[in-house]
């Protein structure tokens, strides 16, 4: 998880940090800063053991900070590299409107340029293929070798730049200008350089702020105090317990977990817009998922055969087998692979065959072969051919097709000139895992709801095999729209995910829209997010990387205040020890001196930030539970974790620092 | 501590289980809008009251508009009363020849009525007319009360409404003060006044005592202001001896009843909120995080007074014996005994009106700590009439944050999500009167001007400072004594504290009230934070004590701690 090269890159970025500016830009690590600078001074002026290893903590203190979030930015770096390999400047070939073809860098190219890009070429620019069709390979970007198909019109037309054309030759319209594509968004969102703070950390920070303020109060009004009880305190001592108490853990830690989290989300091939987004995504209640290539494989297979009016099995086979021969859709070819397989057949030996092909007048395809007048279609279609031929349907036939509309498949009858043979039972088939991912999103409190084309008696069928919670069918753009304004209505933060260009206003009307890498460009802006292996359940990964965000901060958060307990039980005896000798019994943890004390505490307060940092960059793991059940599980590590961690570790450095005699 | 110190406590606790949620009820009704109980009484008087002033009870105000009104008011109140004050002495009804007071000490007399702080700078048998007691300070601690609980109404309405207005604050006050502040007020006084407690208006009377002597016997009007004293949460006795004294507070039963009149109707008002916005369970849960509160800084006083004051020199007998009721006694009334004193005034000192029988510099360390952490986390246990629920509220909210944070989502309350604004007024808000407490408290503590006031040297001394301020920008009232407090320095520091403890807090909650209203509310899923639920109240139980602790700790160490250690 960490490489060596960027921990030593991280090492040196955490000195060139503690410059001012920077700092600000963290009140509390600035304060920090500024009280080891104290401290520094104090120790040059009257050089001492104890001050001088406080200081040493101190200026610890802060460089473990800048550390964390110098380890944090490393990693993004590292892929913001690989990427901008792909980044490359290139030659774009222009072609102009009189059909000229002008070659210029892909710097200088314009939004509505068209390009021709062949095959061994890089794409120069992002943009919507206008000509012809190729397989890319998308590598560069998603990690996965294995190239895809793109091809002009429809849901498939976005190409990215930086991707390599393997084969065939398109034209491309750009639609992004140099410097603004995918590929430029994509480094500076994984190098955290344009990160905005999310609304969450905005807030998060102002209780980070207001808590170091009273601490601030609270330390230099005790002076006062200590003075009116003649137990005055060197600054040195006021500076180490104000650190220890402000909170620097959560401080220190709090841009690497933000920048963790979006990295986490990078790694899982999603790109946000904004952190806005993810953070929504861990709020969504409402998930609405296209039903076809989401929840089942969109393409349906053949699942079974039916017989009707004494026809045999194996006869309805072999004419099925037939009408399918010449159909090379996926439905054919499954109807094809069910004969062969369960009924053992072989694809028979055509002589002289005509092929008839689907149309959407007829709306049935088939083969006359040797007399034979095999077609499959639609019920009502094949069956009014059927009579028209003179022949006559059997009594059966309906009810075989009412059984299988109603659970959700799709008939389609085969007939063999004027008797009807049977029919064939097309499924729909939903994906595997589905149940339990959609179990897994009721238990996040979220729920499914599955948008389809299908009626809803088909509808119905597959979302009760799927287990989503509801479903809306026959579902038009604007049916979506309404469905979206409604939920978001009653209260509900609404995730969808979409690639289609009519996909678009619902994408951008949703609180967190997810747009496929495959999709129309339309959909990738309208979105607030890309997901570029084009798998719509991804959101449930997105909404994981939201909760898990919020819940690092969160939980670092009340783990640095709750750490504060012991630092006082280690540090306000050891202040007023000299004093008011009798207040040891306040010293529960039997530290060795006032000195001791308070320096383990200071190195404690250090320490920690450093051994927080694998768990500020994996994140806290997140289970789907019920609020409470968290709550319950994070109040307990964290909470009381936090409240008694430091008991034990401040006193064993206290044993250390006793045993090796220095104070 | 004795059975008779748990038995009293028991009886408390009993009578407001039972009471609370009843009065709740009441309370839920009357506020609800629409038709409300003893509407035929209560309509016409309140019609009226509209119509002389001209005031349309149905308009809504913004939370600008609303704490502007409450601002108004306020100056308007502070200004009255400070001229009846002043003039009390040309003015009628003054049988007991009352001297127009000082500006000064009618300017810090004013302002502690108004923010319901009430403390007492002057002696009431000597100092103030009748005219002024009744015209002026009752009246004030009326309308203190009446506009706490208008406060929390706006709070509630902003919290969890639709709406972006928040009520009509001169509706609210008015309706406070007509349906629950004065019809409550004329019963309890009766039952006080059945116990013994003096309701006259016949100046003192001069009687010849057994020993040949002289003594001016105070009467006036006591009961009805000792009422409102403690139902108003307010703490201002006609007495400069408060609840010590045997005309206001007669004996063990009169003090358990003035008792239950502050805490109750706190409570009361949180059960209220739950059924307002209609999650009962909501109120219920704060109810109980105030209760444990109360419970704890009362027992641990209760317990440090009935077990005796280790600083007494051992002549002095501490054990119960004879006519010797056991336990520290020093500054108690024998009517009550050691822990039936603290349960009284450590019992008060979670609301906001500090209404002592006993006097607080006597008390053990110990003892006196609790009633010190009582003020110091905010007067929430179970806090001032309406100030206590908007001051839960906010804690509320900063525990949502973070318990929020840790579910794994924005965290939101009541479907509504708490973001960066809300954030601001929230930490505002929370930060606002330690900053007062510690810096003012702090700088008394080396400057001479504070230091000289100082009875006791030492860590009582630095007790006795800065729990004035404490208790001024708590606006609880009570005097930890000892501090010579009547100088030009902490009138003038403890008279700003006590208007910045009032105002600053209700105008940030009307302020996050006001972020709030009409915020697009969230739908409930089994992945929302239940803020009712136990898990929730361990949170916000040890946010509270957490914070308080982390900034109030090193004082007190220095303050009551050290001294119970260092002796």
């Amino acid at each position: 998880m960490l490489d060596p090269g960027i921990l030593r890159r991280a090492f040196i970025e955490a000195f060139v940090k503690l410059d001012p500016r920077h700092m600000v830009r963290n009140p509390v690590m600035f304060v920090v800063e500024v009280g080891s600078l104290v401290t520094s001074v104090a120790f040059l002026v009257k050089p001492g053991l104890f001050v001088g290893s406080i200081t040493v903590w101190l200026w610890a203190t802060v460089l473990f900070a800048n550390f964390a979030e110098a380890v944090a930015e490393g990693r993004g770096k590292a892929q913001a590299d690989t990427l901008r390999r792909a980044r490359q400047d290139t030659v774009a070939h222009v072609r102009r409107p009189d059909g000229t073809i002008e070659e210029i860098p892909s710097t200088e190219l314009q939004v509505g340029d068209l390009c021709v890009v062949v095959a061994g070429q890089i794409i120069p620019g992002d943009g919507d293929i206008v000509e012809g069709i190729a397989t890319v390979d998308e590598s560069a970007i998603t990690g996965e070798s294995a190239p895809v198909i793109r091809e002009s019109g429809g849901d498939r037309c976005a190409v990215t730049g930086g991707t390599g054309v393997l084969s065939d030759r398109i034209v491309v319209r750009i639609t992004s200008e140099p410097g603004e594509t995918f590929l430029d968004r994509m480094i500076s969102l994984v190098e955290g350089a344009s990160r905005q703070k999310t609304p969450n950390e905005i807030a998060l920070d102002i209780l980070i702020f207001g808590l170091t303020l009273i601490l601030l109060v609270a330390v230099a009004t005790l002076e006062p105090m200590a003075i009116y009880s003649k137990a005055i305190q060197s600054a040195t001592v006021l500076i180490a317990l104000f650190v220890c108490l402000a909170p620097t853990t959560i401080g220190g830690l709090l841009s690497a977990i933000g920048i963790a989290g979006m990295d986490r989300l990078v790694q899982r091939n999603v790109l946000a817009m904004s952190g806005r987004a993810v953070e929504a995504a861990g709020d969504c209640s409402t998930l609405l998922l296209d039903k076809t290539g989401t929840i089942t494989y969109g393409n349906r297979m053949a699942t079974a055969i039916l017989p009707v009016g004494g026809v045999t099995e194996s006869e309805l086979a072999e004419a099925a087998l037939a009408s399918s021969l010449a159909d090379e859709t996926p439905e054919g070819r499954s109807i094809v692979d069910l004969c062969e397989n369960r009924y053992g057949l072989s694809p028979p030996a055509i002589g002289e065959a005509e092929l008839i092909p689907f149309t959407a007048q007829t709306r049935m395809s088939g083969v006359d072969y040797e007399g034979h007048q095999i077609r499959k279609g639609a019920a009502d279609s094949v069956r009014r051919w059927v009579e028209e031929l003179g022949g006559a349907v059997p009594s059966d036939l309906t009810q075989v097709v009412a059984g299988i509309a109603t659970g959700g498949g799709t008939p389609l009858v085969v007939a063999d000139g004027t008797r009807v043979l049977g029919v064939i039972h097309l499924k729909d088939t939903v994906k595997a895992g589905m149940v339990e991912r959609f179990e897994q999103l009721r238990d996040m409190g979220i729920r499914t709801v599955m948008i389809t084309g299908d009626n809803p008696l088909t509808a119905a069928a597959i979302a009760a095999e799927a287990g989503v919670d509801d479903f809306l069918a026959e579902a038009t753009p604007e049916d979506k729209m309404a469905l979206i304004r409604r939920e978001q209505r009653g209260g509900h933060m609404v995730a969808m995910t979409g690639d289609g260009t009519n996909d678009a206003p619902a994408l951008a009307q949703a609180d967190v829209g997810l747009a496929m890498n495959t999709g129309t460009q339309a959909a990738k802006e309208a979105g607030n997010m890309v997901d570029l292996d084009s798998n719509p359940t991804k959101l449930i990964e997105v909404v994981e990387v939201g909760k898990q965000l919020l819940i690092t901060r969160g939980s670092l958060t009340t783990f640095s205040i709750a750490n504060d307990v012991a630092k006082y039980f280690a540090i306000i005896p050891a202040m007023f020890l000299v004093a008011y000798p009798k207040l040891k019994v306040l010293n529960v943890m039997h530290l060795s001196n006032p000195h001791t004390a308070i320096l383990s505490a200071v190195t404690y307060n250090a320490i920690i930030i450093p051994m927080l940092i694998p768990l500020a960059l994996r994140g806290v793991k997140f289970r789907p539970q019920d609020g409470a059940a968290i709550l319950r599980r994070n109040g307990l590590i964290y909470g009381i974790g936090g409240l008694a961690a430091p008991f034990i570790f401040i006193k064993l450095i206290d044993v250390v620092v006793t045993a090796s005699g220095m104070h | 501590m004795t059975g008779w110190d748990w038995g009293q406590l028991a009886f408390v606790s009993a009578v407001t289980v039972v009471v609370a949620p009843l009065l709740s009820r009441y309370l839920a009704a009357t506020f609800r809008g629409g038709p409300a109980p003893g509407d035929r009484v209560f309509l016409p008087v309140e019609r009226l009251a509209f119509r002389i002033t001209g005031i349309d009870p149905d308009s809504g105000q913004t939370w600008r508009g609303y704490a502007m009104a409450v601002l108004a008011f306020g100056a308007i109140s502070v200004l009255f009363l400070y001229a009846v004050l002043r003039l009390q002495g040309v003015l009628p009804f003054n049988p007991t020849h009352a001297p127009g007071m000082p500006s000064g000490l009618s300017f810090n007399t004013a302002a502690s009525f108004i923010t319901g702080t009430n403390w007492q700078a002057y002696s009431g048998e000597t100092q103030a007319s009748y005219l002024a007691q009744m015209a002026g300070l009752v009246v004030a601690q009326f309308t203190a009360a009446g506009v706490g609980l208008a406060v929390a109404l706006a709070v509630i309405r902003g919290i969890s409404g639709g709406s972006r207005t928040i009520g009509n604050f001169w509706a609210d006050l008015t309706r406070s003060l007509v349906r629950v502040f004065v019809p409550i007020s004329v019963i309890a006084a009766l039952v006080l006044v059945s116990q013994g407690a003096v309701q006259n208006i016949h100046g003192f009377r001069t009687a010849a005592t057994v020993a040949g002597g002289t003594q001016h016997i105070p009467g006036g009007p006591v009961a009805s202001m000792e009422v409102i004293k403690l139902l108003g949460t307010n703490g201002g006795s006609f007495y400069g001896a408060g609840g010590a004294h045997p005309f206001e507070n007669p004996n063990g039963f009169t003090n358990m009843f003035d008792l239950l009149l502050v805490i109750v109707l706190p409570f009361a008002i949180a059960l209220m909120f739950g059924r307002l916005i209609g999650r009962r369970r909501q109120g219920r849960a704060i109810v109980v995080v105030m209760a444990i509160l109360f419970a704890g800084h009362t027992l641990i006083s209760m317990q440090a007074e009935a077990h005796g004051n280790q600083l007494l020199p051992a002549s002095v007998s501490q054990v119960a014996s004879g006519h010797n009721l056991g336990g520290n006694m020093e500054g108690k009334e024998s009517r009550f005994g050691a822990g039936g004193s603290a349960l009284m005034t450590v019992g008060t000192m979670g609301t906001t009106a500090g209404a002592t029988d006993s006097a607080l510099d006597s008390y053990t360390p110990i003892g006196g700590a609790g009633a010190f952490v009582a003020i110091l986390l905010g007067e929430i246990s179970p806090g001032g009439d309406g100030g206590g629920l908007y001051s839960m509220l906010v804690l509320v909210l900063l525990a949502v944050f973070l318990a929020g944070l840790m579910v794994g989502r924005t965290p939101e309350f009541l479907g509504k999500k708490i973001r960066a604004p809300q954030m601001s007024l929230i930490i505002a808000y929370v930060l606002a009167l330690p900053i007062i407490i510690l810096v003012l408290g702090s700088l008394s503590l080396v400057l001479s001007v504070g230091t000289k006031s100082i009875l006791n040297p030492g860590m009582h001394g630095l007790t006795e400072v800065t729990y004035a301020f404490a208790s001024a920008a708590q606006n609880n009232g009570s005097a930890f004594a000892g501090l010579s407090a009547n100088t030009p320095w902490y009138n003038t520091m403890l008279g700003l504290t006590l208007l910045a403890g009032r105002f600053v807090p209700i105008v940030l909650s009307l302020a996050i009230a006001g972020s709030l209203a009409g915020a697009r509310v969230h739908a409930q899923t089994r992945a929302t934070l239940d803020t009712a639920g136990p898990t929730f109240v361990a949170f916000l139980l040890g946010v509270i004590l957490i914070m308080g602790g982390l900034i109030y700790l090193p004082m007190l160490i220095l303050g009551p701690i050290g001294e119970r250690i260092v002796g």
